[in-house]
């Protein structure tokens, strides 16, 4: 059974997703303006394709998906965020890739730093990864999808996906504790500053657990 | 009858990630969970790594909607 092209209807579905979706616009387009031009003209194409979507399907999945293409469409002939090549080589020697997840903080630290972050601190963050991590990422924080869900979303194979939100939520929380904490230039600070073309430090040596 | 190894600490590190977003396989998860109960060292590990990631969930699901963005969305309708 198909969806009936009922505004009223779309809504009732659009409002629960509203929030992810907004903020997965935000981390891929770097401001709250452009990110508002994504969503509408994303909600402008779902509704379109509203009618063929069985009422069975997933809408949350289905909508973050058009979000993506969208901005992936708008996007092609830009190259927002470092190379992915580049980053992935300087991110090759930081502790916590793949499957280790090595605490950088110790106590309470996560929680001091981490919950006193502005939202400009956050885009920074995520704007110095490549696309391709910063939309797992997103995906990721922003609500509860499982592995299989977000590379649905993100259009890539799931080990792809998951090699990639390792890397990624470890990298993201090595620019913002460094950010938080200032310090010296370690190895891995001035290679992905590098890597980004930036002269700020941007994080310090990891503290291991 | 289940005759796996019991995991080591490189190997719970290694499954770490997988363990913390709940996509280990039944098995994996038992033996993970199995030697965290043993290792004071791999379960402080785990639960450094699961607050970081729940503060920075925290931090990141601030994000607010715009006023007025829902209003907008639905005048284009």
């Amino acid at each position: 059974m198909k969806m009936s092209a009922d505004p009223k209807l779309f809504e009732v579905y659009l409002a629960p997703v509203l929030k992810t979706a907004y903020g997965t616009a935000l981390t891929l387009s770097g401001s709250s303006q452009d990110a508002e031009t994504l969503v509408l003209e994303t909600t402008l194409r779902a509704f379109q394709a509203f009618p063929a979507l069985s009422t069975g399907s997933r809408f949350k999945l289905w909508f973050l998906r058009i979000l993506i293409q969208t901005f992936q469409e708008r996007n092609r002939n830009l190259s927002p965020g470092p190379d992915m090549a580049d980053w992935e080589r300087t991110t090759d020697t930081m502790p916590g890739n793949e499957g280790q997840a090595v605490a950088i903080t110790t106590g309470n630290a996560s929680r001091t730093l981490l919950r006193s972050l502005n939202t400009d601190q956050l885009l920074h963050a995520f704007s110095t990864m490549p696309l391709e991590y910063r939309t797992i990422c997103a995906l990721y924080f922003l609500d509860d999808l499982n592995y299989q869900e977000i590379a649905e979303i993100a259009g890539c194979p799931l080990e792809t996906m998951r090699v990639r939100l390792h890397r990624g939520r470890q990298a993201l929380l090595h620019t913002l504790y460094g950010s938080k904490t200032g310090g010296s230039k370690g190895a891995h600070s001035a290679a992905l500053a590098r890597a980004i073309g930036t002269q700020a430090p941007l994080f310090q040596s990891a503290s291991v657990a | 009858m289940n005759t796996a190894q019991p995991y080591q600490c490189e190997e719970v590190r290694q499954r770490l990630n997988d363990y913390l977003d709940q996509e280990l396989s039944p098995q994996e998860m038992r033996l993970t969970l199995e030697h965290l109960d043993v290792c004071p060292d791999c379960m402080a590990r785990c639960q450094q790594a699961y607050q970081e990631l729940a503060d920075l969930r925290a931090a990141i699901q601030d994000f607010d909607v715009p006023d007025g963005l829902p209003e907008e969305l639905s005048r284009h309708l």
